[in-house]
């Protein structure tokens, strides 16, 4: 019997843990059991940005965690990486400093780096303020949010 | 936008937001009825108040809180800080160590030209309004630029343990050392981008440049053995020479009323332009040999380099190009100090540095008391500095595309702006454009 070889996984989280509910991606990584964790790349990466998407194994499924501002607090999404820049316009998120999340993936998209295998789950969050912990409302869907990220991340 | 103001005689012309730039503000031109513009940068990002941050601290704190000063450009404030305490502090540096910080100041460059090369400006160039829309067409050209700058912030990574804000340097040297083989991943793809940046540099020079001629003060580090970045003395293209922790004896900060980023000004009040185009013009001699060639290939004159403010995405070409070259030799060459970091002791009194971030001259100042904690300080960032220098160059160049539609008006003098890469994020924090018009 042959063993289907696993697909390797990319976890890119985003976010900056001393900024209230930005730091949600980077504490839910925390509550996935390290034996999973083990079997992705794990990568800390701040804010997406579109380099971060290039040059992977096409049969690479990348998965990008982070804390969504418009959205309900707490709230849980998920969608084909390549659906986030519809998400970000939604929500009239932008920033002058940087492309946006949305904005990288379009970019890298657009280079053809976005497969049908990447996915991004996001929490909504309501402060991002510096030094400040989560919000209830984030921190009680920590667990649910890190469920999600396995549940992506492993197919199942 | 709002062009024209009956009321009060002036033809007044607004840009509401500068898009790709770093940060935000807005651009007020008003044209007197003999035809005379005055520009106004008007920065209104809030001010950010690091110099009283770091009052209280010790440097190593001081290292790690001004990289937060800015995500593209964090190593430069690194520099300028360890370089001011260690320059008061007396601390010897090993030289494995110097070629470390040349290396990870050379990744910061890479990243930070490539962003805005191909992603910032070469838009502007090539009639796209964004990179997104760019990338349609010119597949290979952003490609080229994501890769580059996805290289730079490797090596950023590897030697300062994070790409943005990294956190290894120390007073002393770093916290930790790389070692020899970390470097193995770096060879290829810093060949490959030697040859790219080389055609890099022959395709900005080969872009339509809008005229433009003045004669600006260029200023920047000099140094007589390499190309500056942290070391050499502060010179200017008529004649100021000064030693890097003697900014303040030539230059001086203003408030303006239209800005909450200070001014920088010469003692004479003469604008003055740093950056690539200032370090390509006062050290060109100092240039990696293949950059050299490929500037000398380009055809483009040191004169009209430096007279056509269009011209600087060619000189931020050939310090990527540079940037390349040295870190593929750094790497090749590369022995671990024998220790990370040197020891050194706290010393009271005054603690001043300039070192070449990718936009300029970045100067710091601090005073320190016995125990070495920090109870005042100064920091100019470049945008500062060049901001008379944008506003000088914008009054002379809108008259010749004042009587365009706005939006390309608009265009044109964002394309200027864009040329000195201006990080108004560091400044404090750009592009509304207002003009009025006295009739």
């Amino acid at each position: 019997m042959r063993t289907r070889k696993p697909t390797p996984v990319r976890v890119l989280a985003c976010g900056a843990i001393d900024r209230g509910d930005d730091g949600a991606a980077l504490r839910a990584l925390r509550l996935v059991p390290a034996a999973t964790r083990r079997r992705w790349r794990v990568e800390e990466v701040g804010q997406l940005s579109a380099e971060q998407l290039i040059g992977d194994p096409s049969d690479m499924r990348r998965v990008v965690i982070d804390c969504v501002a418009g959205l309900t607090p707490g709230a849980i999404t998920e969608l084909p990486l390549a659906e986030l820049p519809e998400l970000e316009a939604a929500s009239g998120a932008t920033s002058s400093h940087a492309l946006g999340p949305g904005q990288a993936v379009a970019l890298a998209a657009a280079l053809g780096a976005v497969g049908q295998r990447d996915w991004f789950i996001g929490i909504g969050g309501s402060s991002f303020g510096s030094g400040s912990g989560l919000t209830p409302a984030v921190e009680g869907a920590l667990d649910e949010f890190a469920r999600r990220l396995v549940a992506v991340a492993e197919e199942r | 936008m709002h062009t024209g103001t009956p009321q009060d005689g002036d033809l007044h012309f607004e840009v509401g937001q500068l898009t790709r730039v770093e940060g935000e503000g807005s651009l007020d031109l008003r044209v007197a009825a003999d035809g005379t513009v005055a520009a106004q940068l008007r920065i209104f990002e809030a001010p950010r108040y690091f110099e009283r941050l770091v009052v209280g601290r010790t440097p190593d704190e001081v290292i790690d809180i001004v990289a937060r000063i800015c995500g593209i450009c964090p190593v430069a404030y690194q520099m300028s800080a360890v370089h001011a305490f260690e320059h008061l502090l007396e601390v010897e540096i090993d030289p494995a160590v110097r070629l470390l910080r040349r290396l990870l100041y050379c990744g910061e460059w890479i990243e930070s030209h490539a962003l805005h090369i191909f992603l910032l400006h070469a838009p502007d160039f090539l009639g796209y309004p964004s990179a997104l829309e760019m990338a349609h067409d010119h597949l290979e050209l952003v490609s080229r630029g994501l890769s580059m700058k996805k290289l730079g912030n490797r090596i950023v990574a590897i030697v300062g343990a994070r790409a943005i804000h990294p956190l290894s340097v120390r007073v002393g040297g770093f916290s930790r050392a790389p070692r020899a083989q970390e470097f193995d991943e770096l060879y290829s793809p810093l060949e490959t981008a030697i040859t790219e940046a080389e055609a890099t540099v022959k395709w900005a020079a080969s872009l339509d440049t809008p005229p433009s001629d003045r004669e600006p003060r260029l200023v920047s580090l000099r140094h007589p053995g390499e190309y500056p970045m942290s070391d050499g003395r502060i010179v200017s293209s008529d004649g100021i020479d000064l030693s890097p922790d003697d900014w303040r004896s030539a230059f001086h900060e203003v408030q303006v009323p239209w800005s909450h980023a200070l001014q920088a000004s010469a003692a004479d009040g003469v604008p003055y332009l740093l950056g690539p185009t200032a370090r390509v013009a006062l050290a060109a001699d100092q240039l990696h040999p293949r950059a050299a060639a490929a500037l000398k290939a380009t055809r483009i004159s040191p004169e009209a380099l430096r007279r056509n403010v269009f011209h600087s995405i060619v000189a931020r070409a050939v310090e990527l190009l540079h940037a390349l070259a040295e870190a593929a030799d750094i790497v090749a060459s590369y022995a671990p100090p024998a220790r990370p970091a040197s020891a050194w002791k706290p010393k009271a009194g005054v603690a001043a540095w300039a070192t070449e971030a990718p936009r300029g001259l970045l100067f710091h100042r601090y005073k320190l008391d016995a125990k070495g904690i920090v109870r005042g300080a100064q920091i100019v960032p470049p945008t500062s500095q060049n901001q008379a220098a944008i506003e000088h160059d914008l009054a002379l160049f809108a008259p010749a595309v004042l009587h365009l539609p706005h939006d390309e008006a608009t265009r044109r003098m964002e394309q200027l702006i864009r040329s000195y890469d201006p990080c108004i994020s560091c400044a404090t924090h750009f592009l509304q454009l207002k003009i009025e018009h006295d009739r």
